[in-house]
């Protein structure tokens, strides 16, 4: 399994992000993977947690991409 | 104004620190940039961005700041695709604003349609011009598929015809 789907969420998601509606402190410890399983069967913490963690990958993804 | 070579040397600088990861420091020269140039679409995108990813004390920016710097950059290029799509994933992910997310998509694949029938409109003129008329029609053919209801793809097509 890849290492980040072993990081916990707090560590996945950036600082300013916590500040989100989206961010849910009592998931912080939850690893990516047991997010995403929380997810799929429709935890609606986990898809914002989620959400969150893809929007950190994507801007660095396209900021490093500039 | 800074001069254009300074601007871009701006830039350089910026590109590396985003390639070494150092946010920090990259925000800090776009907000020195954004002094000279503050409609800038792109370093307010750079700035949205670039909050976003901050330390939670970092006081080089808040949320509410990123959101003013995407809304900043949608109005001021209101055809640009990048900054609408940015201030959508913001509603999307950040403020959890799934129905103003969804207009701002909506308006941005709009775009993107408009884009590519001009793309393809004019590949396929410069295509008939130098009399290539089956890469033409070929092309136009490709955009159909993807838009199936351009029109002035449908009339360049009818035109090419009608000259054959």
């Amino acid at each position: 399994m890849e290492r980040r789907f072993l990081k916990k969420a707090e560590d996945l998601i950036s600082g300013k992000l916590k500040k989100s509606k989206s961010y849910h402190s009592d998931y912080a410890n939850k690893t990516y993977q047991e997010i995403l399983d929380l997810a799929k069967i429709g935890d609606k913490k986990a898809k914002q947690m989620k959400k969150l963690i893809e929007q950190v990958e994507r801007l660095r993804e396209k900021l490093r991409g500039r | 104004m800074l001069q254009k070579n300074v601007f871009l040397k701006n830039l350089k600088n910026i590109e590396r620190l985003l390639r070494e990861n150092q946010y920090s420091k990259a925000l800090l020269v776009v907000n020195k940039l954004l002094e000279e140039y503050p409609f800038s679409t792109r370093l307010l995108l750079l700035k949205g961005r670039l909050i976003q990813l901050l330390d939670e004390e970092s006081e080089l920016g808040e949320l509410q700041d990123a959101l003013d710097a995407l809304e900043c950059a949608s109005e001021l290029d209101d055809g640009s695709i990048d900054a609408l799509n940015e201030l959508a994933m913001f509603r999307h992910v950040v403020e959890d604003k799934q129905d103003e997310a969804i207009l701002l998509f909506e308006k941005s694949i709009a775009k993107c349609f408009e884009l590519l029938e001009e793309a393809y409109l004019g590949k396929a003129k410069c295509l008939f011009e130098t009399d290539r008329v089956f890469e033409s029609l070929n092309c136009l053919n490709e955009g159909f598929q993807i838009i199936p209801h351009a029109a002035k793809l449908k009339a360049e097509k009818d035109y090419i015809l009608s000259n054959e």
